[in-house]
């Protein structure tokens, strides 16, 4: 499996380490109850098709990714930057990038 | 600076081992007098951008994986908003530390933390593709690129700068491990280790 | 004795004989050989004793596929088992060993598993050794082994090496025939980078040494010049010899390339086989296709072969399989072999085909060889006993397959035989979607692509050499175009009219009716291999297996070393008859990495020995060598365990430096500790969320113990973090945590609190940390720093300074883990050296001594300090005493998690110090129980760290105890059951030494 990171180009998956749901968020230590951080600690979808999830580049550029992955096909549709930098200039990517099938 | 110890010393010194012909690689270690790596805050990039170029002199790269060389500087830019400097300055650290203040970036000392060797000859690349994950063909990495990823579990910085020779830099702990790995995948092609040096 | 070598034609170059042995008896053969052409010329019969029944095998095929001809190559560290004959190629001194037999490969004693025909059918062992009998198998697992199997392999080390290496093309051609070799030629001329990778010795397929007429010249010379053409192009790498084995994610292949495998040793510095991952943008697949068998009794008999293999060894290797040859065929592609053979003027005595019309090119070419043509009919049976003497043949009606005619009996000594082809869609079935059945050719063909690939030619059900080389042009191109390379127009080189399988009658069995399904006369093989029957894939019908998945499991058909090449179409076609059904209806099963086996070393590369991992050293590490440090692995890094004396066991030398660390100064090497170097104008309000405990009011040159929790509440990780400056800290963790501590931050700084202006950064190899520890230790610094004020007021505990070692820049923090007066020393890395000689010289006066991990460990378990085994991710602040570090007046991480019911759980077991109270050490791991309990007895808790305490002069332990802290006095066992192993022990408070504090204030 190739992860795009935005920083380096394509690189393989061992390069990552994989950092679990990207779509759960963490909750207002403010106003948050029980449930709201065992959702947010324990509960995960166990999802066919579509997943949005963290990958971590720590053998590259070390930036953290969230990363739109095809469980059932492993195509990676989209990754983007987390955090302060998602704006940032990110690396042009060769004409190899369109998966199609022929 | 009698006191400082290379983590390849009485590896590294000069030797050809190659069964015939010509060896197919160069290997050298550099000692490296200061790398700083330099951190700007995302409203802050164009400010600090400006504070290195000032201090050393030299461009700043244009593009993420990209680097810049001015006699022996050279600035790579390993992340956004993050550079790695290299010169033979030993009072950079002070320099940039003095040229950005904590508004402005944060400034680390890495001088001690990594250990370069340049990698050269006609099969450099072949050498270096038995460990790097990465296409190494010059038009997927020019010259002066940078690429940052892993050789045999080893974390390697690899700055291109020429389409047959590299800079590569691992952590200081790894340095003897990489070069017992680095001689065994050359042995294929022969290899011939020049003195250690600085540029 | 049938196969002799031809006076003139083939490959081999008959100017360069080279010896080989087989069994210990020498041949000779020439360059270009493989073993099998050489042992067939050398008209060597038998060259295996098969899987079960230990039934003589002969050569059966040309290829990969080969069932039977395994052999052991090569002796001692280098002995290889199961390698397939035909595609060994022959060098000067080739050691080849046959497999299965004993004493020998012409006696074999387990021969007569064949008379005890029934009682290895399918499902024997199953139905034998399962439920009341089970027992038996024990006893008779060590016979049936050995009995039933392959070659054996070696114990000794592989004294080659292997190496792995990366490859990046915009088109991958997998398969070096007509079809893939004009692929590269028409993708390669655009531009596109290009890698043909073919699993032969030269490139070329099918069209080696064939007399057919490509564009000007013969197929060879044509294979040539197109292997020379590519050669020439910087833009394209061509790997011979090399097995695309997988198919993986996003393009990515696994393949093997034998570099010396066809030499007797491998050269100077070359490895044996060197691994390529590659990726490419698309992937062009020219496998070819493999021959089918017929099935009819005694069809395993040597001198039954498949048809193209008879061709193949005539043509390529100038070796005539037989002196009187048959063919039973049901196609006309395999008339090719007719032609083959009298061109080589090899006697072909009958051609035998089910088909009441065949082609007329067929027909012509059966004349023209002075063969008799027996269309509407079939072989019945096999005869021979070491070698094929005669086959019986007789009418067949296709379309009720009866045949009522009495056999006729014809003497050959090799029949050839064909069943058609199956396209090679392993790789394109790795992904794809389900095969695509194709009626004409009764065969599967590539499913839906799941990813960017095409195949072309035989693979792809195009069996002639013209169509492979228009599809091979199209391929290419069309790849190439994909690719973003403009291919301009290659034209399709002339190529002589063949004749082709472009039909067959589907025959699948030819057993006379009455006789399918009931053992028939003499066995009639599926799976040559595994010494699968017809009659073995009806019993497992009449048993219910009747999925092809069950199928192959309950028979293993098709799941030996060859993986069915030969057998998987034969073995779904009889499963469909007894049901009933089509053959698409029945389905395929999906081909799985790798097409062929690869050997393990190949998949390590250089990851072995010394290098199976890299190791991490600090910047003393030579310097703990010459002390003579016993070293010990903690993750990849080297550490000190403990520096022996002479004489010395290990526990008398911890105790030793212990003990001097008490007395009077040590010195201990900690630089694997995790450093992270902090900055930022929120550096301490992230620090703040981080830690448990307070960072905000940490002043400048001050260092902190500070706990980390995990979002679930429990504790994750310890350290000391020092405040260098307003905005930098210098944070270090445990050894073990130091990269997840890191990545963790990372993540909090991106995914939680982007807004947090902090750089954080691994400095854990910018630095290396010693820690000098002992009442002395104030004045052997004293002597060696340039500019710190080491006096306890100017440098108070915890106090963190900056200065200089005799000139080297350094840090140093008033820190204490042992609980003597103690500071950390930290300095570049480079230096790390230096630094520490010098504090060893100014030590010497008060015999300063060098500490490893084991005194490290009794000086904190002496404290009662927490450490990795302590912190194990089950414990929470509370549990180790650390209660009051967990702060309840701001928010972290972990802290809304860390009140929940079971985690304040009074019963919760907690830190304790354990005594031992009849003077034997303590086992980590050990259970804690009471000591006239119930049996057996209920653990209340286990002992985490032990040592011999010299303090003491006891052996001391930690332990986490159910209700510890109001055990305190109680009288307990630590017991270790695995190892009969049962201690007395006291529970007392985990301060064994110097509870206030005092010795490291002073």
């Amino acid at each position: 499996m190739l992860i795009p990171c935005p920083h380096c180009g394509p690189r393989d998956v061992g390069e990552f380490t994989y950092g679990g749901d990207a779509t759960k968020e963490r909750p207002d230590p403010g106003s948050a109850g029980a449930a709201d951080w065992c959702d947010y600690v324990f509960q995960r979808e166990n999802l066919r098709g579509t997943h949005l999830e963290y990958w971590h580049h720590a053998q590259g550029c070390r930036l953290w990714l969230r990363v739109r992955r095809d469980t059932v096909t492993h195509k990676i549709e989209a990754a983007e930057i987390v955090g302060p930098w998602a704006a940032a200039t990110v690396r042009e990517t060769g004409n190899d990038e369109g998966q199609d099938v022929a | 600076m009698s006191d400082l110890l290379s983590p390849l010393k009485g590896h590294s010194d000069p030797r050809v081992v190659a069964s015939q012909g010509d060896p197919g690689v160069v290997s050298m270690e550099r000692r490296i007098v200061s790398l700083v790596q330099v951190t700007a805050w995302p409203d802050t990039l164009a400010q600090v951008e400006q504070a290195v170029a000032t201090v050393t002199h030299c461009a700043m790269p244009e593009r993420p994986s990209g680097s810049t060389a001015r006699d022996a500087t050279a600035i790579m830019a390993v992340g956004p908003g993050r550079y790695l400097i290299e010169s033979d300055d030993p009072g950079l650290p002070t320099k940039l530390t003095t040229a950005i203040g904590a508004d402005l970036g944060a400034v680390t000392d890495l001088s001690h933390a990594r250990s370069a060797v340049r990698i050269s000859g006609p099969k450099a690349t072949w050498v270096l593709s038995k460990g790097l994950a990465i296409d190494l063909h010059p038009k997927a990495f020019p010259s002066l690129d940078v690429a940052q990823s892993a050789i045999h579990e080893v974390g390697v910085l690899a700055r291109r700068l020429s389409e047959d020779s590299f800079d590569l830099y691992v952590f200081r702990g790894f340095a003897l491990s990489f070069w017992e790995w680095l001689t065994e995948a050359a042995a294929e092609t022969g290899y011939r280790i020049d003195p250690p040096g600085s540029a | 004795m049938s196969g002799y070598r031809l006076t003139s034609g083939g490959l081999i170059d008959r100017s360069r004989p080279l010896t080989f042995t087989f069994d210990g008896k020498r041949y000779q053969g020439f360059a270009g050989d493989t073993l099998a052409s050489a042992l067939l010329a050398n008209g060597v019969d038998i060259l295996g004793r098969s899987f079960k029944y230990h039934r003589p095998r002969g050569l059966f095929s040309a290829g990969v596929e080969e069932p039977n001809a395994m052999v052991t190559l090569r002796s001692g560290a280098r002995t290889e088992p199961n390698c397939k004959a035909p595609v060994v190629e022959l060098f000067e001194g080739l050691e080849a060993r046959s497999q299965n037999r004993w004493p020998s490969l012409g006696f074999d004693i387990m021969a007569v598993n064949g008379l005890a025909g029934p009682l290895f059918s399918a499902g024997f062992y199953y139905k034998t050794f399962m439920g009341p009998t089970r027992k038996a198998w024990m006893l008779y697992e060590h016979f049936i082994r050995k009995a039933a199997g392959m070659g054996a392999g070696t114990q000794l080390a592989d004294p080659d090496h292997y190496e792995e290496t990366n490859a990046f093309c915009d088109v991958l051609i997998a398969g070096g025939g007509p079809a893939g070799l004009m692929s590269a030629l028409a993708a390669a001329q655009s531009g596109a980078r290009v890698v043909l990778a073919d699993d032969q010795m030269e490139m070329g397929g099918s069209l080696r040494g064939t007399p057919l007429t490509v564009g000007e010249t013969d197929g060879d010379a044509w294979c040539r010049s197109a292997v020379a053409v590519l050669s020439m192009l910087p833009n394209v790498t061509l790997l011979p010899r090399t097995t695309v084995y997988g198919y993986y994610d996003d393009n990515t292949f696994g393949a093997v390339e034998r570099v010396a495998d066809h030499l007797p040793v491998p050269g100077e510095a070359m490895p044996r086989q060197r691994h390529w991952t590659i990726r490419a943008t698309r992937l062009v697949i020219a496998a070819g296709a493999i021959e089918r068998p017929l099935i009819f009794a005694g069809n395993d008999k040597p001198g039954v072969m498949l048809a193209d293999a008879v061709r193949v060894y005539a043509e390529r290797y100038g070796v005539a399989a037989g002196q009187r040859v048959a063919l039973f065929a049901n196609n006309d592609g395999a008339y090719r072999t007719v032609e083959a053979l009298a061109q080589a003027g090899v006697t072909v005595v009958a051609v035998i085909d089910p088909r009441p019309d065949i082609g007329a090119r067929a027909e012509a070419t059966v004349e023209a060889s002075g063969a008799e043509l027996l269309t509407g009919q079939v072989v019945t049976s096999a005869r021979g006993g070491r070698r094929l003497t005669a086959i019986e043949v007789t009418p067949f009606d296709p379309a009720s397959g009866v045949q009522d005619a009495l056999p006729r009996s014809i003497a050959v000594d090799c029949l050839a035989v064909s069943g058609g082809w199956t396209p090679t869609i392993h790789l394109a079935s790795q992904a794809s979607g389900p095969a695509r059945w194709n009626e004409d050719l009764a065969a599967f063909l590539p499913g839906d692509p799941l990813q960017p690939w095409q195949a072309v030619g035989a693979c792809n059900g195009e069996f002639s050499t013209a169509a492979c080389l228009a599809a091979g042009i199209q391929a290419g191109a069309e790849a190439a175009r994909a690719c973003g390379f403009t291919p301009s127009p290659i034209s399709v080189p002339a190529v002589d009219a063949e004749i082709v399988c472009d039909s067959i009658l589907p025959l699948w069995d030819a057993r006379p009716a009455g006789h399918k399904g009931a053992g028939g006369k003499g066995k009639a093989f599926v799976d040559l291999q595994h010494d699968v029957t017809a009659s073995d894939v009806s019993l497992a019908h009449r048993e219910g297996f009747r999925s092809v998945e069950h199928l192959k499991r309950y028979t293993t058909l098709g799941m030996a070393t060859d993986q069915g090449k030969t057998s998987n179409m034969a073995g779904l076609a009889l499963m469909a008859h007894e049901r009933g059904l089509t053959i698409p209806e029945v389905g395929t099963t999906r081909f799985r990495p790798p097409y062929t086996p690869i050997a393990l070393g190949a998949l390590a590369g250089q990851a072995r020995g010394a290098h199976f991992r890299p190791l991490r050293r600090t910047p003393m590490h030579d310097w703990h060598l010459t002390a003579g440090a016993d070293m010990m692995e903690v993750g990849l890094w080297q550490r000190p365990r403990v520096y022996r004396r002479d004489g010395e066991s290990v526990e008398q030398a911890y105790i030793r430096e212990a003990r001097q660390v008490r007395q009077s100064v040590g010195i201990v090497d900690v630089s694997t500790l995790g450093k992270i170097d902090v900055q930022g104008p929120d550096a301490a309000e992230f620090l703040n969320r981080v830690y448990s405990n307070g960072f905000l009011k940490l002043p400048e040159g001050k260092a902190r113990y500070g706990l980390m929790l995990r979002e679930d509440g429990f504790l994750w990780d310890d350290g000391t973090t020092w405040r260098l400056g307003k905005h930098r800290f210098l944070m270090t963790t445990t050894t073990a945590n130091a990269a997840t501590v890191l990545a963790q931050l990372e993540f909090l700084l991106a995914a939680v609190w982007p807004t947090l202006k902090v750089a954080v950064t691994s400095v854990s190899e910018q630095w290396a940390a010693m820690a000098v520890s002992g009442p002395k230790t104030r004045e052997v610094l004293a002597a060696v720093l340039d500019d710190i004020d080491m006096s306890n007021e100017a440098f108070p505990f915890m106090g963190v300074r900056e200065g200089h070692l005799d000139g080297v820049p350094v840090l140093v923090a008033r820190l204490s883990f042992s609980g003597e007066l103690a500071y950390e020393v930290y300095c570049g890395a480079h230096c790390g050296d230096a630094v520490w000689r010098k504090i060893m010289a100014a030590g010497a006066a008060h015999d300063i001594v060098a500490y490893g991990l084991e005194a490290l460990g009794t000086l904190r378990i002496e404290k009662g300090h927490v450490a990795g085994p302590e912190l194990d991710g089950r414990t929470t602040a509370e549990d180790l005493g650390l209660g009051g570090m967990a702060s309840r007046k701001k928010d972290y991480i972990g802290s809304a998690m860390m009140d929940r019911k079971g985690l304040v759980d009074e019963n919760r077991m907690k830190l304790v110090g354990l005594i031992s109270r009849d003077g034997q050490p303590v086992r980590s791991g050990s259970h804690l129980v009471l000591a006239n309990g119930e049996s057996p007895p209920r653990s209340l808790g286990h002992v985490t760290s032990s040592t011999y305490s010299p303090a003491l002069e006891k052996y001391i332990a930690l332990g986490l105890l159910e209700d510890g802290p109001n055990r305190i006095g109680e009288a307990l066992v630590a017991t270790y059951p695995l190892k009969g192993h049962n201690v007395d022990v006291e529970v007392v408070s985990s301060h064994f030494f110097d509870p206030e504090g005092r010795r490291m204030h002073v």
